[in-house]
């Protein structure tokens, strides 16, 4: 079975057209980036996958289900980091509150805390090095402490499948660092699948099995060596723009 | 005047009441972000109190327009809260902004069209006093009170849930669709509380208000709806108090006190920066 399966989507808001004949496979656990330009529609495609949107048009499978028809069961299986500016930081939520979202939301009401939730917070916030971090207050962390808290919440039910939005926008190298470490560290022993929409693909080079580039259509998909070249950026990006970005990719695929 | 007064005595119990509908509704459209759907509810509930008394002059059953001024007012707020969902909260200013013209629109002609007697009831709702608030006001108010608190206590987790992140609630698998919906209907049904209480004019002191000056304070959400309860009674009370001494409007009193409230704290925030 394949991890996600999408074929000939469409899809858009209020009739306009975002994503126009997308599909693709995922098969196997990897690392999937996903990159574009500004309103290629790279939000809009993980949305879908989700089930928060729902196509004009084509079929998603996320391990054999639907994510609209069958959408408690697929999201069961996926964590999710939505774009941190979704969120309203300024609200006076403690840190374990929010990482205990991830499980309580998918129980059932009353959604009582039960000893072993509790027991789970704390080995995934030992793990992503945010023990210290459980009793303080969400708005007063530091923009990537606030990301390992997210990566927390997204993982503390054990998904199969982890999608991140745009996960290092604001957050510095040393965050960044131990996130990619600890994303590579997910992907190699408990196999999981992560998808990471992107727009600076500096920090995930090392870590990308697959990368797409989607301009409202898949200009490519596939492995790092065969996507990123001058014909599929430029057809991304426009032409001119290629050559600054394939110069970097290809001092940090040589260095890596 | 004595305490034992009957007016005193419902006066009490209104602001009690208050207090329980200010924590939701202030509370809640400072959360969800539409601070300005607490204003726009209760002038939907004076239309609705309009269209109540016309009905009343036909079928002669009195607490319609109560009932009336209630789903005008639910209604508003679940339109409200369609818009914003369909098209962000940045539409939440045109979406309160048009129902609070059709309010005063439907106001307007129905003010023309019914007795002057039943033209008091309506406009009680648009400038009230707490003292004169009757029994039967009382009763249908606590119902609507009690009601509501219920229903926040019952989904507090999944109301915050959605307020701090909608779209990873949903994509955690909360159906965020019936629990928004629930916010807003909870918004709407507190509105007619305080409209009836105070009038739809001086809403905002008692809702938005003492949710402000509960945010300036608290650490914690659950502080944040305590001390917005805290702060909207005590504003009841001294404003009462202080509106029997000076013989002055006490709705229009007890606004001015929690303003007052409000402008201390944020002062003495400012000095101990």
């Amino acid at each position: 079975m394949d991890i996600v399966r999408v074929e000939d989507l469409t899809v858009g808001y209020s009739r306009n057209i975002v994503l126009e004949n997308i599909s693709f496979k995922i098969c196997k656990p990897s690392i999937n980036v996903i990159m574009g330009p500004n309103g290629a529609g790279k939000t809009t495609l993980i949305k879908t996958l989700i089930g928060l949107l729902k196509p004009y048009k084509g079929s998603i499978e996320i391990l054999g289900f639907d994510p609209i028809k069958e959408a408690f069961k697929v999201r069961k299986l996926i964590g999710y980091i939505p774009q941190r500016e979704k969120i309203v930081e300024k609200l006076p939520l403690k840190v374990v509150d929010v990482v205990m979202m991830g499980i309580l939301t998918k129980k059932d009401w009353p959604r009582i805390i039960s000893e072993k939730d509790l027991m789970e917070a704390m080995r995934i916030s030992k793990s992503l090095g945010i023990m210290e971090l459980l009793d303080k207050q969400f708005h007063q962390l530091s923009v990537g402490q606030k990301q390992k808290v997210l990566l927390a919440r997204a993982l503390i039910s054990n998904p199969k499948i982890l999608i991140l939005d745009e996960p290092f926008n604001g957050v510095d190298i040393l965050s960044q660092h131990s996130i990619i470490e600890y994303l590579k560290n997910l992907r190699e022993k408990f196999e999981t699948t992560i998808i990471i929409v992107i727009h600076d693909l500096n920090p995930v080079i090392n870590i990308a099995e697959n990368i797409m580039i989607l301009n409202r259509k898949i200009i490519s998909f596939g492995k790092i060596e065969e996507v990123l070249n001058e014909e599929f950026i430029s057809k991304a990006y426009g032409k001119g723009k290629h050559y600054f970005l394939l110069t970097e990719y290809t001092k940090l695929s040589e260095s890596s | 005047m004595s305490l034992y007064n009957p007016f005193i005595i419902n006066a009490i119990i209104g602001v009690i009441l208050c207090g329980i509908t200010s924590m939701i509704i202030g509370t809640l459209s400072m959360l969800r972000n539409v601070h300005y759907l607490s204003a726009e509810v209760t002038h939907s509930a004076l239309s609705g109190a309009g269209i109540g008394a016309l009905i009343y002059a036909i079928i002669g059953y009195e607490p319609i327009i109560f009932i009336m001024a209630t789903l005008f007012s639910i209604a508003t707020s679940i339109v409200t809260g369609y818009i914003i969902r369909e098209k962000g909260v940045e539409a939440s200013g045109l979406a309160i902004g048009t129902s609070l013209a059709i309010s005063m629109s439907i106001y307007s002609i129905v003010a023309g069209m019914i007795r002057a007697e039943l033209l008091i009831k309506v406009n009680s709702y648009l400038i009230s006093d707490i003292l004169l608030i009757t029994s039967s006001d009382l009763m249908k108010m606590s119902i609507i009170s009690i009601i509501g608190l219920i229903v926040l206590l019952a989904f507090y987790r999944e109301i915050i849930y959605i307020c701090f992140d909608i779209e990873g609630s949903e994509a955690l698998g909360l159906n965020t669709k019936i629990y928004d919906y629930l916010i807003f209907t909870l918004i709407g049904a507190s509105g007619v509380v305080l409209a009836r209480a105070v009038g739809a004019l001086l809403v905002y002191a008692l809702t938005i208000i003492p949710a402000a000056c509960a945010i300036e304070l608290s650490n914690s959400i659950r502080n944040t709806f305590i001390y917005t309860f805290t702060i909207s009674i005590l504003s009841g009370i001294m404003g009462l108090i202080i509106s029997i001494i000076i013989n002055l409007h006490t709705s229009g009193m007890i606004a001015l006190t929690s303003t007052t409230i409000y402008i201390i704290i944020k002062t003495l925030k400012k000095f101990k920066q």
